[in-house]
């Protein structure tokens, strides 16, 4: 992640910007201007680590002792400091963070930060160390960053998702329409492909989900076994949903795809039809200039045209980068206007025949007169119909 | 939901100078709930909110696709799907929390908030919608709810525990034998690490790292490469069992252990016996520190005292109390906690076999092993597959 360019743009950005200093504190946002895959914050809630950059000055990264090392080694940010885990946690970081202020920033200095994931307990304990300092919400700075994408990011970003759809089409490869592969199976298949392809998929956020017949109803089925499955093998003549979200150097895909398990009834392939003229609908709109929420508006009114059912209740697509799911957001809220250089995931969905749970997600990066789709491996206007093979 | 776990919220609910406790926290929100919610930590700008009243009710808001699978895992309450089109994060959620709480008759009460997840953000946007509510922290009478398992808890955990070390065993029971090239590569290790977790039943993986020789110096590296002769190895693995996790970390080496090796594994083991010693009701986490400080100055033997020892494990893969200096909680009969002493081997690689204990009248009870770790892990074969 280092050589992805974000590190100068974030410098530049806090030049440019009214802070004197920001600190950042949500796992999401700390990956990004540390430039570094750092999987195991999530699974550490109770640690912090935080990245405090001063106007003019060289970021520090302040870690836990035991990160020490790994953060070095991860992250571009020369200065790490460690703070002793002798004291609660949140203390210790506290009182390192607010050292290493006290002795950057003026006492009245302006410091933004992302406020949309500090908790409230570790900004307060902070306030009462930096009593004279003026504290500023940052997210939107910090979004509008995120958002669009350097061209290194984008070329990652067009890899992981090439790699994601390569594994799945490798796993489905080997199914056929007989019942010898279960869903759990198939699952495991799709992430051995992708990490064939050198994909990362360690974490709790990298997660293969098959689904089929009725189970493809449920976006999160056989709770709370997310992403292990089932031991139901797909039967002929049903819809199977796979799902796949994998990593490479801390930019994440976020994929999902129908089969067909044997040739498409009418209704089935209608329902696949539905979904693409929604999809088509939602790329003739992805371009700079509109506003997320206008995309929303279109593909629902476009559904609402066709007698389609949407399930709008997600949106039609999100952003992605060092998350899965991110800003902006193809809503009815989010009034943020594309701009060249976002990537998004397109995610229409719709109910099939039997009211399963059909999309299929496509990367796609805004380009300066509309946009284009990333990392297909197959075409994907047609759902991937299994062989009846034995 | 665990009944048992049920009854003690519903009680210490009551007992609350509060008319309502809002949980924010995933970990707070599953306790509560007795639901995992679909990987919600890795969803910042989502979330799962849960709402409990003195008088007994009880209702989770979420977005629209985690609400089947909350109601799939058993829970009988309300379920109130808060529309993401409403406004931008966190503004949805606070427009559906402040008419939920509107109906329920609180919004002009005292309700306690977990401020120790929830963003500041979100805090103020609450007073903004709420002007009547005066909000209390209520993190510690979670953390003092939770610190204490009930049986069923306690069981749960130990199943965890055992799906961890049967997944690390099962991992290096195919990895001998394949360390000559071409060989498992680390990731593919790893991999192996969460099937058979799930294989013996684990309901999902968090952290996972497989970490060989200088690597293992450091607490996570991008799982690449493949293993090398005379390497130690760390495995470090959580689980969930029904959301309750195992917090896990095993060593091997490939080949037979060099004698350092083998003294270095056995070193830990001997600090780890001294804190298991004195893991027992009466005594305070500190004193548990202390302990193994005492015993590593008599021995000679190096340990990672800054790092602590050692930790709660629960709905969290790790939590409080903490076997830390600063930590004087008291141990009591029901606490489930995770010794993790961190040593060093011959080239600075850092050691550690964590395993999990409950404490119980008198002692505490080893609940992780599924088999002996006593010694090293020696990663051996001549075959080509295995």
């Amino acid at each position: 992640m280092k050589e992805l360019g974000v590190i100068e743009k974030v410098q530049r950005a806090i030049e440019s910007s009214v802070y004197d200093g920001v600190i950042v504190v949500g796992p999401d946002n700390v990956q990004y201007v540390a430039s570094a895959t750092l999987p195991f914050l999530y699974s550490n809630p109770d640690q912090y680590l935080v990245v405090f950059w001063p106007k003019g000055r060289q970021p520090v990264c302040i870690c836990p002792v035991k990160w020490e090392t790994t953060v070095r080694s991860l992250s571009w940010i020369r200065k790490v400091q460690s703070y002793s885990e002798a004291m609660p946690p949140m203390k210790a970081a506290v009182d390192m963070v607010a050292h290493h202020v006290r002795n950057t920033l003026e006492t009245s200095a302006q410091i933004g930060m992302d406020m949309n994931r500090v908790s409230y307990d570790f900004f307060k304990e902070l306030r009462g160390c930096l009593a004279n300092m003026q504290f500023m919400e940052c997210d939107d700075w910090l979004n509008e960053l995120r958002m669009i994408k350097t061209p290194q990011e984008r070329e990652l970003l067009t890899e992981v998702a090439f790699r994601t759809d390569h594994g799945i089409l490798g796993a489905v490869h080997h199914l056929s329409v007989r019942n010898t592969q279960s869903e759990k199976r198939l699952a495991e298949e799709i992430r051995v492909h992708c990490l064939e392809r050198l994909l990362d998929t360690v974490g709790h956020h990298a997660v293969s989900l098959v689904a089929s017949g009725a189970h493809a109803q449920e976006f999160w089925p056989l709770a709370p076994k997310f992403g292990i499955g089932w031991d139901k093998m797909p039967q002929s003549g049903e819809l199977v949903r796979v799902e796949m979200r994998a990593s490479l150097n801390g930019y994440w895909s976020d994929a999902a795809r129908m089969l067909a398990m044997g040739e498409p009834s009418l209704e089935q392939r209608q329902a696949y039809e539905a979904l693409m003229s929604l999809r088509e609908t939602a790329i003739r709109h992805l371009r700079p200039g509109v506003k997320c929420s206008e995309v929303f508006a279109a593909v629902k009114q476009e559904a609402e045209r066709q007698g389609i059912v949407l399930i709008g209740d997600l949106g039609v697509g999100h952003g992605v980068g060092v998350t899965t799911y991110e800003r902006p957001y193809l809503n009815e809220s989010d009034d943020t206007e594309l701009t060249a250089g976002m990537v998004l995931v397109l995610d229409p969905i719709i109910y099939g025949p039997d009211r399963e749970i059909i999309r299929s997600k496509d990367t796609v990066l805004i380009t300066e007169t509309g946009c284009e789709i990333l990392g297909w491996y197959k075409d994907w206007r047609e759902p991937y119909i299994t062989a009846y093979t034995f | 939901m665990i009944d048992e776990v049920k009854t003690k919220i519903r009680h210490t609910i009551e007992k609350q100078d509060c008319d309502a406790v809002i949980s924010t926290g995933v970990d707070n929100v599953t306790y509560l709930s007795g639901c995992v919610l679909p990987f919600a930590d890795n969803y910042p700008d989502r979330k799962a909110v849960l709402v409990l009243t003195k008088e007994g009710k009880a209702l989770v808001i979420c977005p629209f696709d985690w609400a089947q699978a909350i109601r799939d895992q058993g829970w009988e309450e309300n379920i109130e799907i808060y529309d993401e089109n409403a406004g931008m994060p966190p503004q949805a959620i606070v427009k559906s929390l402040a008419a939920v709480l509107s109906s329920l008759g609180v919004a002009r009460g005292k309700v306690g908030l977990d401020t120790s997840w929830a963003s500041k953000l979100l805090m103020d946007r609450l007073a903004v919608s709420l002007p009547g509510v005066e909000w209390v922290s209520c993190d510690q009478m979670l953390r003092d709810m939770r610190i204490v398992k009930t049986r069923a808890e306690v069981e749960l955990l130990e199943a965890a525990a055992k799906q961890s070390d049967k997944g690390i065993i099962g991992a290096l029971n195919h990895l001998e034998g394949t360390v000559e090239i071409p060989g498992y590569t680390i990731a593919e290790f790893s991999e192996r690490v969460r099937v058979h977790i799930v294989e013996f039943g684990g309901s999902g993986i968090g952290h996972l790292a497989t970490l060989q020789g200088l690597d293992t110096r450091q607490y996570y590296v991008p799982q690449r490469g493949t293993f090398r002769q005379g390497n130690l190895v760390r495995i470090d693995v959580t689980n969930h069992n029904l959301g309750y996790w195992s917090n896990a970390g095993r060593m091997a080496v490939i080949g037979q252990p060099t004698v350092r090796q083998a003294k270095a594994y056995k070193d830990n083991l001997v600090l780890k016996a001294a804190a298991q010693k004195v893991l027992k009701p009466g005594l305070h986490c500190d004193q548990v520190f202390h302990k193994v400080e005492k015993t590593a100055e008599e021995t000679g033997i190096r340990f990672w005292h800054e790092v602590g020892i050692g930790h709660g494990v629960g709905v969290s893969h790790q939590e409080a109390p903490y076997l830390h200096r600063w930590d004087t909680t008291l141990l009591e009969p029901g606490m489930v906690l995770v010794l993790d002493i961190c040593t060093y081997g011959p080239l600075g690689e850092l050691i550690h076999s964590k395993d999990t204990y409950e404490i119980v009248e008198g002692g505490s009870k080893l609940i992780s092993w599924y088999k002996k770790w006593d010694r090293l892990y020696a990663v051996t074969g001549f075959r080509a597959a295995h």
